[in-house]
């Protein structure tokens, strides 16, 4: 720790690992690989209800066809990443929750071609708020900073809120992946029309984009695309995580403050990460669907780490074989080191809109968890000022009303405490468990 | 000596004074609690296990006389308490079935799905990618239910499966509420038979993944002259109330998934479920 403070901006708390594995893939740039053979895209790719598939067993479909639709107005709608023939429609683990969800199987022709009036570009200089909007839902696009919010339900805030500011996300705080740098660098003017596109549909004048102090380049490089517009300032953050979640980076940017159970609405915040500003454009402009991201193939498992140009629903060994699979991996995971999720199988992980990375690990060192030490180093980390240690001792006896009265819901699950926790107490996993748990207790009533 | 007397004397009549006023106030103030919830409290097991739904055995009692549970609702006081307290309150009681956990998982042999180092609680386990366990619908083995057993009426065989002690088993329910794959049954004692199995995979794929899956053949469908077991969502669900364990679905199960625990039963001093 330094004494002087930083100048930089940021928020209480928060770790940063010395080595943070983003050098393996600063430099690769955005590539795309073959077409997968097959795909398979679960119907619950977004937060809220799962989407319904609409096509059956034996259908031919386009690439861009919708495929899934979004049930309820938290939901988002599903899309082919390829064109060819459905051939089947089965129950297919999530590769987040694990828990068994239908997805659409389709069988790539190689043809590749868009459904019709897709990928035309238009004219967006005279869409109304409400066209953005809507082409932003039927492009079923989500959060992509992981969270797998459907965007179109973050930009319809309600009618007695207004938004005054737009933060556009350019943190990429997770160490080990370099997917929203390398489509920053590549794509300054798209995810720039992107935000305006937002910022015009949420009717707000002002936004921040805020990026960590370890990608200059990409700050030099928006200064320059923005310096004609003043309403869109470029800030400069330190090199922390969770620097990028929602509660820290409006903190940073904007010294607001809100509770942890809050949304940024309630500060007049929207945030929206680039990939998702990227999508919006390509969306708007060209009338794309959600079908394609980059990802971060990354990891001492893997011989050349790659930022890949990926079809949705892709499989997982693919990528890692594209990126040179070494044979003694032994953790496969989805998103970054810090907030991802170990994969169980690697014959059926497919890749989902939220996946912004793959970390493939070799030799994971293992701990044996023991009692905590109460050293207070996980209530230094916490960003949201809880006390986890406190929390994971009462998880661990399952006191669960013990729980709620400090606070468990307000944890966002960022692994902070897990991390510096010398004593290498499980505290997110019991964290899960116990909300889980309490969910569960309020789903009866 | 006179401080000592004055002492004495200012202290007598202030008790009495207070004496009196307390005295006044009980009448006064009084609380009127039924006597029956006292009289019923002290006939429960004083186990507070929560099984009846209330806060503990006296939330129970005051429950039963305001008319908000059943005087059957305690398990674990059996026929005997339910029986006293359907006396206290003036209805009668006609008896009612002992009633045992049953653990509706017999897999053996299974090969996890992955390595899992997390928390030891099948709960935890669960929520990580959906259980590390290579069936879905399987036991987990992490011993919850052990654990949330107040009556020590269960423990973790050396198969990693939970067995019930029947004798001790009190049919509280905790074990069922715990377990988060719901593979634990509160039946009554009566009911021998039981499709060891929860697996809702399609037949093939079943089997692939366990030994003693079912498979959904319909077998036990068929030769049930009683109607009372269908196969339903890939897996032989029994009705209860029509079963009469005479066990002629056992003798078909191909997978031996159906268990017949007449013998056992019959048999044992200690009534293990096997």
């Amino acid at each position: 720790m330094t004494l002087v403070k930083s100048q930089l901006k940021t928020f209480l708390g928060g770790i940063h690992p010395a080595e943070d594995g983003k050098i393996l893939t600063l430099g690769k740039q955005m590539t795309a690989i073959p077409l997968p053979r097959t795909v398979y895209l679960v119907m619950s790719q977004h937060i809220g209800a799962p989407a319904k598939p609409v096509v059956k067993k034996g259908d031919f479909v386009k690439k861009g066809q919708m495929i899934g639709d979004a049930q309820g107005f938290i939901s988002a709608h599903v899309h082919a990443s390829v064109s060819g023939k459905v051939v089947d429609v089965v129950p297919w683990p999530h590769p987040v929750t694990g828990i068994k969800c239908p997805a659409v199987v389709i069988e790539n022709s190689g043809e590749d071609v868009w459904m019709e009036d897709m990928n035309v570009a238009a004219d967006t200089d005279n869409l109304s708020p409400e066209e953005i909007r809507h082409s932003i839902q039927s492009a079923g696009i989500v959060g992509l900073g992981g969270a797998t919010f459907p965007t179109h339900v973050k930009l319809t805030p309600p009618k007695d809120r207004s938004i005054d500011t737009m933060v556009l996300n350019g943190a990429e705080c997770e160490p080990f992946l370099t997917c929203d740098y390398r489509l920053m660098l590549d794509k300054p003017h798209e995810i720039i029309e992107g935000l305006k596109l937002i910022m015009r549909c949420i009717g707000c004048k002002k936004a921040h984009i805020g990026i960590e102090e370890n990608k200059r380049d990409v700050y030099n490089l928006f200064k320059d695309t923005v310096a004609k517009d003043p309403n869109i300032k470029v800030d400069l953050m330190e090199v922390k995580y969770p620097q990028g979640a929602e509660h820290q980076l409006i903190k940073a940017l904007l010294n607001r403050e809100f509770k942890p159970t809050q949304l940024p609405l309630e500060v007049g915040v929207v945030v929206v990460n680039v990939g998702t500003a990227f999508a919006v454009y390509e969306a708007v402009k060209f009338s794309r669907p959600l079908i394609e991201r980059i990802v971060t193939v990354t990891g001492n498992g893997v011989k050349d780490p790659q930022n890949f140009l990926v079809r949705v629903g892709t499989p997982v060994r693919q990528l890692l074989e594209a990126a040179k699979l070494t044979p003694d991996v032994n953790k496969i995971i989805f998103g970054g080191p810090m907030m991802g999720i170990a994969q169980g199988n690697i014959d059926t992980a497919v890749t989902i809109k939220g996946t912004g990375g793959i970390l493939a690990l070799r030799e994971t060192q293992q701990w044996e968890s023991r009692a905590c030490i109460r050293c207070g180093r996980c209530v230094d980390s916490c960003p949201y000022g809880l006390n986890p240690s406190e929390l994971s001792i009462v998880c661990e006896a399952k006191e669960f009303d013990l729980a709620l009265d400090n606070n468990v819901m307000e944890c966002k699950e960022c692994g902070c405490c897990s991390y510096v926790c010398p004593a290498k107490r499980p505290i997110v996993h019991l964290i899960k468990f116990a909300k889980s748990e309490i969910a569960k207790r309020k789903a009866k009533g | 000596m006179e401080l000592v007397l004055g002492a004495t004397i200012t202290l007598v009549i202030l008790g009495m004074i207070f004496g009196v006023g307390l005295a006044i106030a009980s009448d006064k103030f009084a609380v009127k609690v039924d006597p029956r919830i006292d009289s019923i409290n002290e006939i429960l097991p004083g186990a507070n296990c929560g099984a009846c739904g209330q806060p503990g055995c006296s939330g129970f009692a005051q429950a039963v006389v305001e008319g908000k549970a059943l005087v059957t609702g305690c398990t674990v006081g059996q026929n005997e308490v339910a029986e006293l307290t359907a006396s206290i309150m003036g209805v009668k009681f006609e008896g009612r079935e002992r009633a045992v956990a049953v653990v509706m998982c017999h897999a053996r042999g299974i090969k996890n799905k992955f390595v899992y180092h997390g928390v030891k609680d099948c709960r935890a386990a669960h929520i990580v990618g959906g259980g590390f366990f290579g069936c879905d619908y399987g036991c987990l083995g992490l011993g919850t239910c052990v654990e949330a057993c107040k009556f020590e009426a269960m423990y973790m065989g050396k198969d990693n499966l939970p067995r019930v002690i029947e004798e001790r088993c009190t049919a509280c329910g905790k074990c069922a509420a715990v377990c988060p794959r719901k593979l634990i049954s509160i039946v009554p004692t009566s009911k021998m038979v039981h499709v060891r199995c929860k697996s809702l995979d399609k037949g093939a794929v079943a089997k692939k993944i366990c030994q003693d899956s079912c498979i959904a053949c319909k077998q036990c469908e068929k030769i049930c002259p009683y109607d009372a077991i269908h196969v339903q969502n890939n897996l032989a669900v029994i009705d209860y109330p029509k079963c009469t364990s005479c066990g002629k679905c056992v003798e078909v199960c191909p997978n031996h998934t159906i268990i017949n625990f007449a013998r056992e039963r019959s048999l044992a001093k200690h009534t293990l479920t096997v």
